[in-house]
């Protein structure tokens, strides 16, 4: 079917009112989970084929999160759907005001390759938990999963308001001339840049989830076993392919053989001898990429693996060193198995070197200072920073997941997903009633209303606070007569019980 | 290098320097802004009546006491508002820090609009400011002599290598938009709008995009017409209807059409005298091209109330038109000038389709005693935003966020909404090197097992805020017991 009828038909889908209801939001959600937890072996049979993942892989790294999101979104949709009432003024008093969260209408998705569930089936569920109708472009380069995306979803799904659109640049270029509410895209700025552009034609907002090289700077008097263990983890899954890897390191040079033997030791332990055999390894996703991937080590020294075969497009885990800034490696998101040292004098020249480029979507230090870690975060900005692990952020619902600059705008996961794909309408409801205070805003205009006018406007009442203190208030009176009816020595400790609950300090 | 890149690398350099981050600088940024408004007000005055005809009251009442209002809140709330954010926890982050960091984003391009001057292009700088940003400020050239004073004054009262002012028309705009901000907020049309984002989509540059529309205005026939009337002229007419949230146009019920003309007659003349060109509260229309542009717009309407203009004086009547058809001119486009359109409908069905068939505006207006009848209103339509029974009055409610949807905008401000959307809230979450051992189950060898203790880790989302008010109640009816039972 034509790319623009597939969007007309969603947005009439939309338009018949029918996503809007919460009872039927939530009967999708349950629907894509039970897809989730009945067709399994096809999408790990299909995660195979594209990038060599094991079963297991697939289901830590991509399925149990989409579970726990769905479970999320079901058990909080009336809560994030609800009207959310706004601190009251002195103006407003006598009104209803709120923020009434409502749904776009039809949503783009532009799904990537290396977690295509992940990345395309997240947004997908935030869409649908606020009420829209969505188009899905899974990446065409993860073809055996996009094909079972077009397969299983309309099986499990409306499919007329959540149709799965599967092709090439062209078939995407051809959507992005389409009108939607929203687009939110997985990638490289350099796809991102041609999605804004398309989605300004119409004033859509977007959400671009790029990338970037994700600094990992290793103070040298942090525990090097457990940091190298975690940073080999968090490099080396997926074969490097994960937006929020960590790219390359940075370190004092007295630390860098100590580091370079943890990461082999990892790696062994991770992925065996011959990580070419061990099926918890995978597999660059096409001949492009491993081309690209191998010629970064051009210049660098290979300290650890550096095997390649092309035929499998297979590369083994490998660690680089002799880096410069001006080294190959350096001049791209790596988005493989490769792992560059760049040695540093200390935390200035890290954070030097760190703000001298592009805003990462990930920042990792690894650190035992608090102190040290506070002034990473002071003196630097990426989308997230996380200190003494690798990837763990994204699993955290409540953690807004999303790039600044070059990595990307907006954000999303659990909440921040629904809240991202809503329109929050601000709602003032006032009465016909009380005409007389307007008057100071009539004119004529003259310098006793203005004086009035200024009252109101400027005395910033806190009416929520005014109440609570007369709350307390209330019960401490409440409380004290009761108690020194009966017992005047209990009066004081009570006093001081309720106060300290209130928050006040006696 | 031209003179608007001189302006954002010095931006950009003195953003560097760090020195518009620490909270007493923002703090002392935002109270000399203030004392500008304090000492100025002759200054701002004299240029506004130049501009728009705006009356020595009008522009205190309508843009500056606003904008003070937003400096003291804040000023009264920067800490809290920088401060880090805690996330709540669960089993897996138990012994971890989780938080959202506010932090300032860089350079921020802030374009202003010409109505209300003052008002749209110092409200974002103030929370641009606040989240520790650097500013480029681009007045509207529509309104020359404001532009000049901004220009002038600013420099004055606030940083002028973080907050420089850059004038200009549209060659000057077109060029900044050549420049890399990280933050681009513009307020106008949705034209111009389109070819901002456009340009900043070349750098990946976020956007704010305050636009406009056509905001409907809908009069139940059993509510109280006077009062709903008189709400509806002040909101159309103050500023000359050049207000982006001025009631466009209103449908009613062709039983109430009359009325409603009296009523807005009425509250015209008490507003504006028998003869509104000599009142010093009514505005003008901003140039002769917007001038002819509104006056062209009463082709093929009938004149209820008004009608004439002098274009000498850029001077159009406070107009009703009446049994307007929806193909008639003045519903092509926003008006943005004073002629309010009535056009009947004969039923709250006919009226919500005829909103839903239109672009989003940025306000919905309902004016009605039927609580059920608002609430079908908006569950039934969408816009920026809705306020039933006043008009313009959403603005000055700092806690709500203050934008469009659709072809009326992305992104809102206000209050602490504009710190928000100007600042990066970075997810931090900081571990400690320690308890390796649960690490286990992630790594590899992965296996159906490690599968199985992981899956219960991560779906098991324990709500410890919940279990934390529990176990408090549980204190307390300890307590309370124990009390009782001594007594």
């Amino acid at each position: 079917m034509h790319h623009s009828n597939v969007v007309a038909r969603a947005r009439k889908a939309f338009l018949t009112g029918r996503s809007k209801a919460l009872s039927y939001r939530l009967s999708q959600l349950k629907g894509l989970r039970r897809l989730i937890t009945e067709k399994q072996r096809d999408i790990a049979d299909a995660l195979r084929k594209d990038l060599h993942k094991s079963e297991n892989a697939t289901q830590l790294y991509e399925m149990i999160g989409l579970e726990g999101e769905i479970d999320l979104a079901v058990s909080h949709l009336s809560e994030w759907a609800a009207p959310r009432p706004v601190e009251q003024s002195l103006l407003t008093v006598a009104d209803e005001v709120y923020i009434q969260p409502e749904p776009l209408g039809v949503v783009l998705i532009i799904g990537a390759w290396n977690y295509p569930w992940a990345v395309t089936v997240q947004p997908l569920i935030g869409a649908i938990a606020a009420g829209n109708a969505a188009v899905i472009k899974p990446s065409e380069v993860s073809s055996h999963t996009s094909k079972v995306m077009e397969e299983l979803l309309p099986l499990y799904l409306d499919k007329e308001l959540f149709p799965v659109v599967t092709g090439g640049v062209v078939q995407t270029q051809e959507l992005l001339k389409q009108r939607f509410d929203h687009i939110f895209y997985t990638g490289n700025s350099t796809v991102g840049k041609v999605v804004m552009e398309a989605a300004a034609r119409h004033l859509t907002p977007v959400t671009l989830e790029l990338g970037g090289k994700s600094p990992c700077y290793i103070d040298k008097d942090c525990d090097l076993s457990v940091a190298c263990r975690r940073i080999t983890w968090g490099k080396y899954v997926n074969c490097g392919q994960t937006c929020i890897a960590p790219d390359y390191i940075l370190c004092e040079p007295s630390i860098q053989d100590k580091v370079v033997k943890e990461i082999r030791k990892c790696i062994k332990e991770f992925y065996t001898d011959d990580p070419k055999t061990c099926p918890d390894y995978s597999r660059i996703v096409s001949l492009r990429h491993f081309r690209r991937i191998v010629a970064l080590m051009e210049g660098s020294s290979v300290a650890i693996g550096g095997e390649t075969d092309e035929a499998q497009c297979y590369i083994a885990p490998t660690v680089l060193t002799e880096v410069t800034s001006e080294s190959k490696v350096m001049q791209e998101e790596i988005f493989g198995p490769l792992l560059p040292i760049i040695p540093i004098s200390g935390t200035d020249e890290a954070i030097e070197f760190i703000n001298k480029r592009e805003k990462p979507l990930a920042l990792y230090v690894f650190s035992s200072s608090d102190k040290m870690i506070k002034r990473m975060i002071a003196d630097t900005s990426s989308g997230a920073l996380l200190a003494n692990d690798c990837l763990v952020h994204y699993t955290l619902s409540d953690l807004p997941f999303g790039g600044v600059g070059s990595s990307g705008m907006g954000h999303y996961h659990g909440r921040y997903t629904f809240d991202q794909l809503s329109h929050l309408r601000s709602c003032l409801i006032k009465k016909l009633r009380m005409e007389r205070v307007n008057q100071v805003r009539y004119p004529p205009h003259t310098a006793q209303k203005l004086r009035w006018a200024r009252l109101f406007l400027l005395k910033r009442v806190d009416v929520g606070q005014w109440r609570r203190a007369a709350q307390a208030v209330a019960l401490v009176t409440l409380a004290a007569y009761v108690v020194q009816v009966r017992r005047p020595e209990r009066f004081t400790s009570i006093l001081y019980c309720t106060s300290y609950t209130f928050g006040f300090n006696v | 290098m031209s003179r608007e890149q001189k302006a954002v690398d010095r931006a950009r350099k003195a953003f560097s320097t760090g020195r518009s981050k620490p909270l007493e600088y923002r703090l002392q940024q935002l109270k000399s802004l203030r004392r500008l408004f304090v000492e100025r007000q002759k200054d701002i005055a004299d240029a506004m009546m130049k501009d728009l005809r705006k009356s020595e009251f009008s522009t205190p009442l309508y843009e500056t006491m606003g904008l003070e209002g937003e400096i003291d809140l804040a000023v009264s709330h920067l800490k809290e508002w920088a401060a880090p954010r805690p996330v709540a926890k669960n089993l897996m982050t138990i012994s971890d820090q989780v938080y959202v960091q506010p932090e300032p984003l860089g350079v921020v391009l802030i374009i202003g609009a010409w109505n209300y001057p003052w008002a749209v292009t110092i409200q974002p700088l103030i929370g641009a400011m606040a989240a520790g940003n650097a500013a480029v400020v681009k007045p509207s050239e529509v309104s020359a002599h404001t532009a000049k004073v901004m220009e002038e004054l600013l420099p004055l009262y606030v940083d002028k290598e973080l907050y420089p002012v850059v004038t200009g028309g549209v060659a000057e705009t077109q060029e900044l938009l050549k420049q890399r901000f990280d933050h681009i907020f513009y307020t106008g049309n949705s034209v111009v709008g389109k070819v901002v984002m456009e340009a900043a989509s070349r750098h990946l540059t976020p956007v704010t995009l305050e636009l406009g529309g056509k905001s409907p205005c809908y009069i139940d026939k059993n509510c109280n017409i006077s009062i709903a009337c008189r709400r509806i002229a002040w909101g159309k007419f103050t500023n000359c209807g050049q207000t982006c949230i001025a009631p466009d146009y209103i449908l009613c019920d062709p039983s109430i059409q009359d009325l409603v003309v009296e009523e807005i007659r009425q509250n015209v003349k008490e507003f504006y005298t028998e003869n509104p060109k000599t009142c010093p509260d009514y505005g003008r229309i901003v140039n002769q091209r917007h001038y002819r542009r509104v006056m062209s717009m009463l082709d093929g309407c009938t004149v209820a109330v008004g009608g004439d203009g002098d274009e000498s004086d850029c001077y159009i009547a406070p107009t009703v038109l009446c049994d307007v058809k929806p193909d008639a001119k003045v519903m092509q486009e926003e008006i943005f000038g004073p002629l309010l359109p009535i056009l009947t409908v004969g039923s709250v069905d006919k009226a919500i389709d005829f909103i839903n068939q239109r672009e989003k505006p940025l306000a919905l207006y309902i004016y009605s005693h039927d609580s059920k009848l608002i609430k079908r209103f908006i569950s039934e339509t969408s816009s920026g935003g809705v306020v039933a029974n006043d008009c313009l009055v959403q603005f000055s409610v700092s806690a709500l966020p203050f934008g469009g949807v659709g072809n009326s905008g992305m992104g809102a401000y206000h209050g602490k909404h504009t710190f928000d959307q100007l600042s990066h809230l970075r997810g931090c979450l900081i571990k400690q090197l320690k308890m390796e051992g649960v690490n286990k189950l992630r790594y590899p060898p992965h296996t159906a097992k490690k599968l199985g203790w992981a899956r219960f880790l991560i779906l098991k989302q324990v709500d410890l805020g919940q279990m934390k008010r529990l176990a408090m109640l549980a204190i307390f009816a300890v307590i309370a017991a124990a009390v009782y039972q001594r007594t």
